[in-house]
């Protein structure tokens, strides 16, 4: 950031009355997620390249009501035609595979969570969910266990007759998939439809008109770390006649040999009319014009066979059964009913907006209005798609990874699924930070990005599967940097979200994993190896050129038996850790020259699963915390350790108190009993070394925490999620002080960060309300305490008091249990002015100087005041 | 900004009794059971009762209104049964002043350039009307006031337990109460309230409760908008109540331009207004 900012610096030196012994390591803390209280996570965005939209639903009569289910960034709704979303589901898992809004009763939405668009970062649901009051609550109203969900059908005319398309477990066989229908708005449900553990319900059409008559697309699908399939004998076309109690299996002119992927449709002016986009050995789009009796085949160009497991959905025109939407890897349309279809590739494009789109809306009132979820966002045409206006204010973003640099404001990095690589301030100039303070580094799936503090005119990133790049941000030049395999070694594997790591301890040192170790110290020139293959080299996981099932899907997606995480001491440049994809943790004393593989001493662990992060100890180099995730292998547990003697042995810090597969693990760089830990469903935190746990809520949604940086200058924790972009907590040295005794007292002022004044610049810039526009730290002194109970009875205020004594100001108490804040802008009482018929610009006073000022905390019982803590 | 600041009512001020003990029958095996008019009865009770409630026939709150930090201005509120209101807020050594008289809705507002008292438009007015009518708060006589009141137990929010309440007003906007479960204290709401044709989700943290004669009443109301990292305070510095208030303070002084076409926001009710919808 080039900012001229005024900075000066005032300190506070707050010592907390009430905490008057040092903390007890070994005493048990009890905190929950009240404890943290007030202390909020700034989110900031972005919304600029938003992220993958699969599923959204509008209701003809009220067209500015539009609903938004993100494949990871959970339920969105605008209410004014797609200017501004809101989030409304954050409570709940944030994956979301169909929305439904009730024909009859558009404030009753059902929302089925659990992606299906299974590409190998998709993220897992917790089943079904209604609300009836327009998203304000919802309730779980069952398929817990489906994973995910693909379509919900309401009756047209009975709102308590709902038919769910259940696509069921990804990694692991599992019965609770196919057709449910229930009858008494979901007080009970049966299941209709079944074929077996492996085929779950792909997609499901009905009949607007005759509603008894549905399709139902089963599915065959299965993936592993290393290997995905779609395709078997279990997927096939099935019809209902009777409302879905029973089924009969189509296949008058279908393929006959396995299937994959289908998507079918039904359209809706002339519904004897049904679209079906069937993966085969020769995928293509069928047609039947006999309600399903028998189908033709009647177009398989690239339009409609793209990529049939993450494209498998086609949409009618509603008002004319021959227009026909394919949206893929682009958005393809065909005006014959499916014989042709124009697109990008058959010379006609539609403009400039991201590609791969999964959902579709069109508005059975007025056909010119389409709206398109993409994996890049929400698009809205009013001319049948051939101009777009993009949505900017969706920040559903997908990171994998973030870093930070040493600018201040310091900026913030990050790579994105589908979605390239990007960096922000971590506060903007003009007092926000909006979509276009966002600037783009890299292109395709961007993962770790990193400045580099050797020479800050370079940043590191990446597109998947290693491709490896450095960038001068002064020109915008680009230089490929990935390594190649040396003479003597094998051809290097990369992951889909290959590890670049910067050394703690000498600026300029860069490592990268292929199934080795790589340095280079002369910015990405050259490279060593430092080791040998790190990994199982497990032939069997090596398959990423045949994997895809019918349709081969060779995208680097499944690379598998590669390094994934590198972590060197901050304390010994000489120990580095390796965590492998294939379940290997080893680890290096003497930086390189022999490695221990240390995967055997981690105890109650199931062999091959996937280490998600190794954390070498800010503070000790014989200590390390890693973090194994199994879901891909179907194991959704938990998986936390702690060595301190190099890995030779193992503690497992799990507790019922987390929830979700855990993707990182960090340590405070001041107080090494206060950890972070990152899983799919949150951030979670312990104050005292990993003992107990309780999820952080302060405005941070049940995302997936992918990644997390500490600042050690700001001493901010930077969030990297999965579908929420990225989050700040700014100063979390208050919870460096939660000891037994503080936790246990009434009330007790906490310490803070050295306040930098700080003043926007000015902004003549009026951009409307279509950009997602994330809050600045606060201009403020923040001040923070923690109370065990709420308070209701008398005064609680927060007076700062100059050095000399002079009083201040009093500002207004924060009430609740917990953590609490309250901001002092540093400034004195507004000048006086004269009375006079207009008002001056002077609601605020000047700065105070530079210097330490007194804050006391004053809380009164009812009783009288009780001067509870005092800072200097 | 500070246009809307003048026009945002205060908070409605609940009043609650002198009892600062737990009552008898807030346990928690039968709080699980309570129903809804054992909860208003708590709150009732906490209110002194009907009686000392209705012994309050005016009352005048001192104290300073915080719209942002670092922006801070003195305010005094008076208020006559049932619905007779009178704000002055002083800026740069000027008074604004906006009243009602159950009547008209007026405001003189002499910083923005004017030389003589006005009458408020409808939606302005209504604002205040809202307020005099919530000074007591919605739950006391809510029936009689064409409010729809629920009991739906026991919740938590911001870590504490309390009974909540779900209170549509006459008007349609829609608040969740939650009352402590020790005292049945007001300590949080949650509103959806409509301004300017926008629904807008607030919150609002009640507490530093006192007594104030026969009476116990929060003195500090913060309010933001849901999400928001602060609000706006509105801190009472001094309450009073059964104060001597000169009847002619809530009616437009008669340099006023003459009342041309009808009341003021004669269908308002007890309402608060959540938040300000900026500025």
């Amino acid at each position: 950031m080039r900012l001229t900012l005024r900075s000066l610096l005032v300190c506070f030196t707050v010592f907390a009355v009430a905490a008057t012994s040092a903390t007890s390591a070994n005493a048990a803390i009890k905190i929950d997620s009240n404890t943290f209280g007030g202390l909020q996570a700034r989110n900031i965005g972005s919304a600029t390249m938003s992220g993958r939209i699969a599923a959204l639903d509008a209701h003809a009569e009220d067209p500015l009501t539009i609903w938004v289910g993100s494949a990871t960034g959970g339920v969105w709704k605008s209410t004014d035609g797609g200017v501004i979303f809101r989030p409304v589901f954050d409570d709940h898992t944030q994956s979301i595979g169909a929305i439904r809004i009730d024909p009859s009763n558009p404030e009753t939405v059902w929302v089925g969570t659990g992606e299906t668009w299974t590409r190998n970062s998709t993220s897992v649901g917790t089943g079904l969910y209604r609300t009836t009051d327009g998203g304000d609550s919802w309730k779980l109203m069952g398929l817990a266990n489906s994973e995910r969900i693909a379509r919900i059908q309401v009756h047209p005319k009975d709102s308590d007759t709902v038919w769910v398309c259940a696509t069921g477990q990804l990694w692991s066989a599992n019965e609770e998939r196919g057709v449910y229908k229930t009858t008494d708005g979901g007080e009970t449900w049966q299941r209709t439809l079944y074929v077996n553990d492996g085929t779950g319900c792909a997609d499901l059409a009905i009949d607007p008109q005759e509603p008894d008559v549905l399709y139902a697309a089963m599915w065959q699908f299965r993936r592993a770390p290393d290997f995905f399939n779609s395709g078997g004998p279990g997927s096939g076309l099935h019809k209902s006649t009777d409302g879905g109690e029973t089924w009969t299996e189509l296949t008058q002119g279908l393929p006959s040999g396995d299937k994959g992927r289908i998507g079918v449709a039904v359209a809706p002016s002339r519904p004897n009319v049904v679209y079906a986009v069937v993966e085969s050995k020769e995928t293509a789009l069928y047609r039947s014009n006999d309600l399903g009796a028998s189908w033709e085949k009647i177009n398989s160009s690239f339009n409609v066979t793209a990529r049939p497991f993450y494209f498998a959905t086609v949409i009618v025109d509603p008002n004319d059964y021959k227009t026909v939407y394919k949206p893929g890897l682009t958005l393809s349309v065909s005006y014959d009913g499916g014989k042709s279809f124009t697109s990008p590739f058959s010379g006609f494009s539609f403009g400039n907006i991201h590609p791969d789109h999964h959902a579709l809306w069109i508005n059975p009132n007025n056909s010119n209005e389409v709206i398109v979820g993409s994996d890049g966002g929400v698009y809205i045409s009013y001319d049948q798609a051939h101009s777009w206006r993009f949505v900017g204010t969706l920040p559903v973003s997908q990171f994998y990874r973030v870093s930070f640099d040493m600018d201040f404001p310091y900026n913030v990095y990050g790579g994105l699924q589908d979605n390239g690589s990007w960096m922000a301030p971590s506060r903007g100039k003009t007092g926000t930070i909006s979509n276009r303070d966002w600037d783009n580094l890299n292109g395709g799936d961007g993962f770790f990005t990193f400045r580099d503090p050797a020479d800050d005119d370079y940043v590191y990133s990446e597109f998947q599967g290693g491709n490896l790049s450095r960038t001068r941000l002064s020109t915008g030049e680009q230089r490929d940097i990935r390594p190649y395999a040396k003479e003597g070694e094998e051809k290097y594997r990369f992951n889909w979200n290959t590890p670049i790591h910067l050394s703690p301890n000498e600026e300029g040192t860069l490592y990268y994993g292929s199934q080795y170790l790589l340095r280079s110290r002369d910015h990405g020139e050259s490279w060593v190896t430092l080791s040998p293959d790190l990994t199982t080299d497990d032939p069997q996981r090596q398959r990423q050129a045949e994997s895809g099932g019918i349709t081969i899907d060779n995208s680097t997606a499944e690379n598998n038996t590669t390094i994934y995480t590198i972590s060197e001491s901050p304390v010994d440049g000489k120990v580095i850790w390796v965590g492998t994809d294939d379940g290997n943790v080893q680890v290096t004393e003497n930086g390189g020259e022999s490695w221990d593989n240390v995967t055997g001493n981690i105890p109650d662990v199931p062999a091959g699963l996937w280490v998600s992060f190794v954390e070498a100890s800010p503070h000790d180099a014989a200590t390390a915390f890693v973090t194994i995730d199994g879901h891909r292998s179907g194991e959704m547990g938990t998986y936390l350790y702690k060595t301190t003697d190099f890995g030779a042995s193992w503690t497992s810090l799990a507790s019922d108190a987390i929830e979700g597969y855990a993707w990182v693990v960090r340590q405070d760089l001041v107080a090494p009993d206060l950890l972070f830990l990152g899983t799919e469903f949150g951030l979670y935190l312990s104050v005292d070394g990993g003992e107990n746990w309780a999820r952080f809520k302060g405005g941070l949604p049940k995302v997936a925490v992918h990644d997390m940086a500490i600042h050690p200058r700001e001493h901010d924790l930077v969030i990297g999620t999965h579908g929420r972009g990225i989050y700040i907590i700014d100063d979390l040295t208050p919870l460096r002080s939660l000891s037994t005794e503080v936790l246990e007292s009434t009330i007790t002022l906490l310490g803070g960060r050295e306040t930098v004044m700080v003043t926007s610049g000015a902004s003549f810039g009026f951009n409307g309300d279509a950009d997602y526009v994330a809050l600045n730290p606060p201009e403020a002194a923040v001040i923070t305490y923690y109370q065990k109970k709420r308070h209701l009875f008398g005064d609680l205020k927060v007076e700062v008091y100059a050095a000399d004594g002079e009083l201040i100001t009093t500002i207004p108490g924060s009430k609740r249990k917990g953590i609490n804040r309250v901001f002092w802008p540093m400034r004195l009482a507004p000048p006086k002015v004269p009375a006079a018929s207009s008002l001056a610009a002077a609601f605020v006073g000047p700065r105070v100087a530079e210097g330490n000022y007194k804050i006391k905390l004053q809380r009164e019982t009812g009783r009288g005041p009780t001067l509870i803590a005092l800072g200097r | 900004m500070l246009r809307n600041t003048i026009r945002r009512p205060l908070f409605a001020l609940a009043v609650l009794s002198l009892s600062m003990a737990p009552i008898a029958f807030a346990q928690e095996a039968e709080m699980a059971t309570m129903t809804l008019e054992e909860v208003l009865a708590m709150n009732l009770e906490a209110h002194g009762g009907a009686e000392n409630l209705a012994a309050m026939k005016t009352a005048r709150f001192t104290g300073k209104m915080t719209m942002g930090p670092g922006m801070e201005v003195p305010v005094v509120m008076e208020w006559q049964r049932p619905n007779k209101i009178r704000l002055d807020i002083s800026i740069q050594g000027q008074t604004i002043t906006q009243a009602y008289d159950g009547e008209t809705a007026w405001a003189f507002m002499p910083i923005m350039g004017k030389t003589a008292p006005e009458k408020l438009p409808e939606d302005q007015g209504k604002i205040l009307v809202d307020t005099a009518a919530a000074i007591e708060g919605p739950l006391v006589n809510w029936k009689e006031k064409g409010h729809q009141v629920e009991y739906l137990g026991i919740e938590e929010v911001d870590g504490t337990d309390g009974h909540k309440l779900k209170v549509i007003l006459k008007n349609g906007d829609e608040h969740f109460i939650f009352l402590d479960t020790d005292y049945g204290l007001e300590f949080k709401q949650l509103s959806k309230t409509e301004m300017q044709g926008q629904m807008i989700d607030s919150e609002t943290d009640i507490g530093d409760y006192k007594e104030v004669g026969d009476l116990v009443i929060a003195h500090s109301m913060e309010s933001k908008a849901v999400g928001a990292p602060s609000g706006q305070a509105f801190t009472i510095e001094k309450a009073e109540i059964n104060v001597d208030l000169d009847e002619e303070r809530f009616s437009m002084p008669a340099a006023a331009p003459a009342d041309e076409d009808g009341e003021n926001g004669e269908d308002g009710e007890d309402g608060e207004d959540g938040e300000n919808s900026g500025s």
